[in-house]
C-alpha cells in the first residue's frame, strides 16, 4: 500500500523507500507574447502540487479528463518534463540531479507505451529497430545480444520471432500496441508508465492487451503508472488510483475502496457520468455544472468550488488541506 | 409502419484486387420516437450502413448494390440525387463524432446553423436568424443570440458538439443518426449531450440511431440493439435482451471483454484474433475463427437467422444454447484468447 505524502522528509536511498516517489511535483508553461520582448503573459499550471508513491509489483493508475494534467505528471515522471518544483525520488534519489550515469540507467529502468499505436512507431523502422533502439543505451550489449533480446520481448508479448524484420504498417492496432510494450520489455524495466495503452484499440483487443499486461505484470514483477480515463479499466488494472483535476490530486486511495467508498465531489460526479454497465443500472446523478476551467485561471481556493454542487463559502477563498480521512484514504476536500 | 426500413441492404468496396463486402446484407426497423443502437467494432460496417441510409458512399469506389431503405414510406435508394439533398439534413440529420471537423473554422456559428435552415425551409434574414437562436436554445447553448456570433474556435469541445446538434435538429427532422457523437467527449461532458439528446428525442419525438462500439452508451441510451460483425447484423433484440441473455456468441464475449464499474471483475475474457472484414469471404459464419463454440459445421455453412424470443433474433447454430446458458457457457469453453498473429488474412483489418 502507497501513502503519499506531503511533507518533505528526504532520507536518500534508504532501503524502506518506495520505488518512485512524487513529491510537490509542479510543471508550469509559460506563455509567451509579442515579437521580440516576448513577455510571459500567463502561466498553464498543467501540474499544481502533486505528491504520491508507487511501490513494486503494483499498478498505480490515475484518472481524470483531458487537460487535467495526468499525461504532463507522466512525462515529468519520463524526465521529458523538467518540473518547475517538487522533485521525483528513484529508489530516494532525486532524478533532476542524477549524474549521467544514473539518468541512463534510471531511463533504461522506466519504459513507455503510449496511446496511439500509429503514431508512436516511424513507419521506415522495421520492429527490430523499434524494439532495439531504447537498448543502444547499454554499451555492454553487442547487436546479436539486443536481437536476442528482441525476440524474446516479441515472444513475450504474444507475437513471433520471425515478425522483428517486418515493418509497422504490417500490423494491426493490436499487434502495434504489443510490439510498443515488448519495446518497453525488452530493457528489463522496473516500472512501465502506460499512458491510455487501451483507449485507441477495439473493445475485443482492449481485453487481450489488458489481460496480457496483467499477466506480463505478475509473471515479472514491475510496477506501471497506468493513465486511463475509462473508469472500468481502472478498477480492472489497478492497486491504487488517483484522481486529478486541473492539476492536483483530489482524492487517492486503494482501488477498490474509492470505487465503493469515492468521497471527493469530483469523484462522485465522475463515477455518476460514468456510462452504465447495464440498462438497469441507473446512477446517483452528481451533476457538475459547465466546462472544466483553463489552467491559465485557475479559480481560487478549492479548483472545483465554481463547478461543485455542495460547494461552501469559505471553499472559494481557503484552499482545502490533503487529509487522510480513512487509513490510507486522501482527499482534498472541506466536507472531510 | 417502421420510420426507417432497412432491407437485406448490401454496400460493397471495389480496390482494384478485391471488393470488400462492408455491408452484406443488412436489415433493421426502427420506429419513430424510438432509439436503436447499431454497434459494432471498427471494419464492422456500421458506418457504411448510415453512409448508406443516406447516399453517401463514396462513389465510385463504393457501391450499393442491392437491398432497399424505406425512410418514412419513400424508397431512398430509388430517389434522384436532388431528392435526396431535400432528405438529409431534412428529414435525417446527423451528428459526426470530432465536432470540428464537422464545423468550417472561418464562419461563424449562426452562418452554419442557418444554412441548413436556409435550404431547407428557404427562411432568410431575421427569420433565419430567428430559427439559429431557437435551435441553440434547444440545445442549451446560453446566451444563444451572442454566442451564435461566435466562431468554432471559440466554443469548448462540449458546447461546439451542441452547435453541430443546433444544426441537426434545426430542420425539424425525424431521424438523428449520432455516428460516433460522444466518443471525442470527456466523460462529464459526454454524460451532459447524452442526457440533451434524450430530452430533444422526447420534445421532438426524434428516433436516434446510436452507431457506436460502446455498450454503455446502448445502456444508458437505446431501446433496441442491431450488434454488427463483418457487415451484418449477428444479433437484433431490446437492450435488457442483450444484457441479460445475449444469443449471439460475439455480443456475449464483447460483453464479457468490457470491464465493469461496478463490480470487480477478476479477469476478463479477451477474444482471440482480430475482428474479420468483408474482404475475405468464408463459406460458413465469418465469427466462427474467433468462437469459443464453433463446431465443424460453423465455418462450413452460413449460420440460419434463429428466432430466440420475441423480437429477438441471432445469427448462429448454437442461439438458443448461448441464450439459455450464456456466460457460463463461456467459463467452460477453452479459456483466454490467443494472442493474434500476423497471418496475412487479418492484415487488411486496420
Amino acid at each position: 500500500m502507497t501513502t503519499p505524502s506531503s511533507d518533505a522528509h528526504l532520507s536518500a536511498g534508504s532501503p524502506t523507500d518506495p520505488m518512485l516517489r512524487v513529491e510537490n511535483l509542479h510543471v508550469h508553461f509559460p506563455v509567451k507574447h509579442g515579437p521580440i520582448f516576448r513577455k510571459t503573459t500567463h502561466v498553464v499550471k498543467a501540474v499544481d502540487g502533486i505528491s504520491f508513491e508507487i511501490n513494486k509489483g503494483e499498478t498505480f493508475s490515475v484518472v481524470g479528463e483531458s487537460g487535467c494534467g495526468k499525461s504532463t505528471a507522466a512525462r515529468a515522471i519520463l524526465k521529458v518534463e523538467i518540473p518547475t518544483a517538487g522533485s521525483v525520488f528513484w529508489r530516494g534519489r532525486d532524478i533532476s540531479d542524477a549524474t549521467v550515469e544514473e539518468t541512463r540507467s534510471y531511463r533504461t529502468s522506466v519504459q513507455a507505451v503510449f496511446q496511439d499505436p500509429f503514431s508512436s512507431m516511424n513507419p521506415r523502422m522495421r520492429v527490430r529497430d523499434f524494439i532495439t533502439e531504447p537498448l543502444l543505451l547499454d554499451k555492454s550489449l553487442s547487436k546479436n545480444d539486443r536481437h536476442a533480446r528482441a525476440q524474446e520481448a516479441l515472444e513475450q508479448v504474444g507475437l513471433r520471432p520471425e515478425d522483428i524484420t517486418n515493418f509497422p504498417h504490417e500490423f494491426s492496432g493490436g499487434q502495434r500496441q504489443r510490439i510498443a510494450i515488448a519495446r518497453a520489455l525488452a530493457s528489463s524495466p522496473e516500472l512501465i508508465v502506460l499512458d491510455e495503452p487501451v483507449s485507441s484499440l477495439d473493445v475485443s483487443i482492449r481485453a487481450q492487451i489488458m489481460n496480457l499486461l496483467q499477466d506480463l505484470q505478475s509473471n515479472l514483477g514491475f510496477s506501471y503508472m497506468f493513465i486511463a480515463h475509462h473508469l472500468g479499466t481502472v478498477r480492472y488494472m489497478s492497486n491504487t488510483v488517483g484522481v486529478m483535476y486541473l492539476g492536483k490530486l483530489v482524492e487517492f486511495s486503494e482501488s477498490e475502496e474509492l470505487f465503493l467508498h469515492p468521497l471527493h465531489p469530483y469523484t462522485q460526479a465522475l463515477f455518476s457520468a460514468a456510462l452504465p454497465d447495464h440498462p438497469d443500472i441507473v446512477r446517483e446523478q452528481v451533476l457538475l455544472e459547465g466546462d472544466v476551467a483553463a489552467a491559465t485561471a485557475v479559480p481560487s481556493g478549492c479548483r472545483l468550488h465554481p463547478r461543485c454542487p455542495m460547494a461552501m463559502p469559505h471553499c472559494a477563498e481557503v484552499e482545502p488541506e490533503w487529509k487522510e480521512v480513512t487509513p490510507g484514504h486522501w482527499t482534498a476536500c472541506h466536507l472531510y | 409502419m417502421a420510420l426507417l426500413e432497412v432491407e437485406d441492404l448490401q454496400t460493397h468496396i471495389h480496390s482494384r484486387r478485391s471488393t470488400n463486402r462492408a455491408v452484406d446484407g443488412v436489415s433493421f426497423k426502427l420506429d419513430a420516437g424510438k432509439s436503436l443502437g447499431l454497434v459494432g467494432e471498427s471494419g464492422s460496417g456500421k458506418s457504411m450502413t448510415v453512409l448508406s441510409l443516406l447516399r453517401l458512399v463514396p462513389e465510385p469506389a463504393a457501391k450499393i448494390v442491392g437491398g432497399h431503405v424505406r425512410f418514412d414510406g419513400e424508397d431512398l435508394l430509388a430517389k434522384s440525387e436532388k431528392e435526396m439533398q431535400a432528405i438529409r439534413g431534412g428529414g435525417i440529420a446527423i451528428i459526426l463524432q470530432d465536432p470540428l471537423t464537422s464545423l468550417n473554422p472561418v464562419f461563424n456559428v449562426q452562418y452554419q446553423v442557418g444554412e441548413s435552415v436556409h435550404l431547407h425551409q428557404l427562411l432568410s434574414g431575421q427569420a433565419q436568424a430567428d430559427k439559429v437562436i431557437e435551435s441553440l436554445q434547444k440545445v442549451r447553448v446560453p446566451a444563444p443570440e451572442i454566442r451564435m456570433k461566435d466562431y468554432p474556435h471559440q466554443f469548448s469541445g462540449g458546447m461546439r458538439q451542441r452547435v453541430v446538434g443546433a444544426t441537426a435538429i434545426a430542420c425539424q427532422p425525424k431521424l438523428l443518426i449520432a455516428d460516433e457523437a460522444t466518443t471525442a467527449l470527456d466523460a462529464t461532458i459526454q454524460a451532459q449531450y447524452l442526457t440533451l439528446l434524450r430530452d430533444l428525442q422526447k420534445e421532438l419525438n426524434l428516433a436516434l440511431l446510436f452507431i457506436t462500439h460502446d455498450f454503455g452508451i446502448v445502456a444508458r441510451m437505446c431501446d433496441d440493439v442491431a450488434v454488427m460483425y463483418a457487415g451484418r447484423i449477428v444479433e437484433f433484440t431490446d437492450v435488457r435482451e442483450i444484457f441479460n441473455h445475449p444469443a449471439h456468441p460475439y455480443s456475449l464475449a464483447l460483453l464479457e471483454a468490457v470491464p465493469k464499474i461496478d463490480a470487480r471483475v477478476d479477469r476478463l475474457y479477451a477474444i482471440p484474433g482480430v475482428p474479420a472484414t468483408g474482404f475475405v469471404q468464408v463459406p460458413g459464419c465469418s465469427f466462427a475463427p474467433r468462437c469459443a463454440f464453433a463446431l465443424e459445421k460453423c465455418h462450413n455453412e452460413k449460420p440460419p437467422l434463429v428466432t430466440v424470443r420475441d423480437n429477438h433474433t441471432a445469427e448462429c447454430w448454437r442461439a438458443e444454447e448461448v441464450y439459455e446458458q450464456g456466460s457460463a457457457l463461456l467459463r467452460n469453453a477453452p479459456a483466454d484468447g490467443e494472442p493474434a498473429q500476423s497471418d496475412s488474412a487479418n492484415r487488411g483489418a486496420d
